[in-house]
């Protein structure tokens, strides 16, 4: 009868023992997952901050913390002020389709569209692991995407400071008519009389087109949109810009083509500034040539080469965003909006040549029927 | 701009704008005037002209390229001016906003502000200004050894600082007077030129690259 219970007690202890034990090893697994969600938590928190919460750094920066969370395979196109760029992750095999996350964050000019499918397998903790990592990317990016689309919001405030540049213009134009008739004011000798008129005659081309410009602006302010579509040679268009902002063109071709003048003007200055800022020797070669679809001209110059990613196509569009210390950053994202404008065209950065990585802008205009 | 041998008897002006058109008109206007006139149409061009061509009246304006519409490239012209002090006075003809950017011209040492569009006679009369202002400081120095130093001081943390920029200030514009000749901007402030040497390292100011 004793050792009966002698024999029961000891099963009943070595079971206690095994629990207790199984407890630990729970404890202790629950404890490192616990850990590990932290650390992930973590580890995207500070890249959120180190990216200055910018979707275009975060998303590629991050999506290794989610692989490390369980996802199986992701993808994320983001459109990004006119240019798409995709980046994906993962390729291992995947839960059903139906499992995955199909989401689209933000509108228009920054939209992110998500396909994330987490890894075959992952279920219990882990899949509640990466619920919650994937749970916190996404609030991350929604907040930094909305952030983005409201200081674009803002920045309309911004715009309205680039308005006062055609005011700084305006002011510098009232200011030369009234040095101009101080000059006149006096009795003018034949040897003032000289100078001036050689001084004038030096600066009135300039003059003119600045003036063009402030009334080209005005005028599109006053009638909500571009106006005047005139047959123009785009070489000589172009050269004209160039002349003014005091840059060297080589220009290979020409075609005329019927656009709205001050649009395709405005847009063509926004490109040559760009390259006033960053070509050291501010010389452009430029390419016009007809296509079948149209019109195509591409401006490039000696600096430009080593490639071009995608992302750093996608900032360069971006309203104020600028790598050099020029400017705003205004300048793309308007000529953009310019060509369209002006023969419903497009404006990209494109590399030219793989092989040496020379890139530049091109303009494409589609052909017009001639009726049109 | 341009290569010209600099006439000393007359009086010369700087006109700094990247408005080609304007630039043009307010020379001619300060030729007919009897001034000797030099252009120059970025910060770049300006601190070379300054050097060359020794103005002693410089028309800034401060949006230039490739800020043109900003101010930091006139300021930096300013900026450069106060580490490098010379015997000139600036006149700020600008079409910026007006309140942010007198205040910013005036902490940085401007002689005077005009606001875009200005009338020839009023520009006349603030450099006219300028030249009588620069003339007697020059008779100061000459007839009662006294250095005319202009400086925006901290208030309100004893007169330590106040003596330091002092001592920087006199000690910057000496040596610009003397081409950094140690021995004679020993000579004229009176210290040995080891005390010279010992401001230089305080205040850290290195000789210019020729």
């Amino acid at each position: 009868m004793e050792s009966v219970f002698t024999q029961t007690m000891l099963v009943i202890a070595a079971f206690m023992v095994v629990l207790g034990l199984g407890l630990l090893l729970a404890a202790y697994y629950m404890g490192r997952q616990a850990r590990r969600a932290l650390t992930l938590m973590d580890e995207l928190l500070r890249l959120a901050q180190k990216h200055e919460d910018d979707p275009l750094l975060f998303i590629p920066g991050t999506l290794r913390v989610l692989e490390q969370a369980g996802m199986g395979y992701g993808r994320i196109e983001l459109r990004w002020f006119g240019e798409r760029t995709q980046f994906e992750a993962g390729g291992r095999a995947v839960m059903d389709e139906a499992d995955c996350l199909v989401r689209t964050i933000g509108q228009v000019e920054i939209e992110a569209r998500l396909m994330m499918c987490p890894r075959r397998g992952l279920k219990g903790e882990q899949g509640v692991l990466y619920a919650m990592i994937q749970q916190l990317w996404l609030r991350l990016l929604c907040s930094q995407v909305s952030g983005r689309l409201a200081q674009l919001h803002l920045s309309e405030q911004r715009l309205r400071r680039y308005e006062l540049f055609y005011k700084h213009d305006l002011k510098n134009l009232a200011q030369f008519m009234g040095l101009l008739s101080a000059q006149l004011r006096h009795d003018v000798s034949e040897q003032k009389a000289r100078a001036l008129v050689r001084r004038l005659q030096k600066v009135l081309p300039a003059l003119e087109r600045r003036a063009g410009r402030i009334l080209a602006h005005l005028e599109n302010k006053q009638q909500g949109g571009w106006q005047g579509v005139e047959v123009v040679s785009l070489a000589e268009r172009l050269r004209l810009v160039a002349y003014e902002l005091e840059l060297e063109v080589d220009i290979e071709g020409d075609v005329r083509l019927a656009v709205v003048e001050s649009a395709m003007t405005q847009g063509l200055q926004n490109v040559l500034e760009n390259f006033r800022h960053h070509q050291h020797d501010r010389r452009v070669k430029v390419m016009i040539r007809e296509t079948d679809g149209g019109v195509e001209m591409t401006l490039t110059g000696r600096g430009m080469t080593g490639g071009l990613d995608a992302r750093r196509r996608a900032r360069m569009f971006e309203p104020f965003w600028s790598n050099s210390e020029s400017g705003m950053g205004l300048g793309l994202y308007i000529a953009r909006q310019s060509v369209q404008q002006a023969c419903g065209g497009t404006l990209e950065a494109v590399v030219l040549d793989e092989d040496t990585g020379q890139w530049g802008f091109r303009i494409r205009c589609p052909k017009v029927p001639a009726d049109q | 701009m341009s290569e010209r041998r600099v006439d000393v008897s007359m009086r010369r002006v700087l006109v700094v704008d990247d408005d080609a058109s304007l630039r043009e008109m307010l020379a001619l206007g300060l030729e007919s005037e009897g001034y000797a006139v030099e252009q120059a149409d970025d910060r770049e061009t300006a601190i070379i002209e300054i050097e060359k061509f020794e103005p002693e009246v410089v028309v800034l304006d401060l949006g230039m390229p490739p800020h043109e519409h900003a101010l930091e490239e006139g300021l930096a012209v300013l900026r450069w001016l106060e580490e490098h002090p010379r015997p000139l006075k600036v006149v700020v003809l600008t079409g910026q906003d007006q309140q942010a950017s007198a205040y910013e011209a005036v902490r940085l040492g401007t002689f005077d502000y005009l606001a875009k569009p200005v009338s020839m006679e009023c520009l006349l009369q603030s450099i006219r200004r300028c030249f009588l202002f620069l003339d007697n400081e020059r008779r100061m120095r000459a007839q009662a050894q006294t250095q005319r130093v202009m400086l925006s001081v901290p208030v309100g943390q004893g007169v330590k600082p106040v003596r330091n920029l002092a001592e920087e200030k006199l000690l910057r514009q000496v040596l610009e007077e003397t081409g950094f000749n140690v021995h004679e901007t020993a000579r004229l402030l009176n210290m040995n030129r080891e005390n010279v040497y010992y401001l230089l390292k305080k205040y850290g100011i290195r000789r210019p690259e020729s």
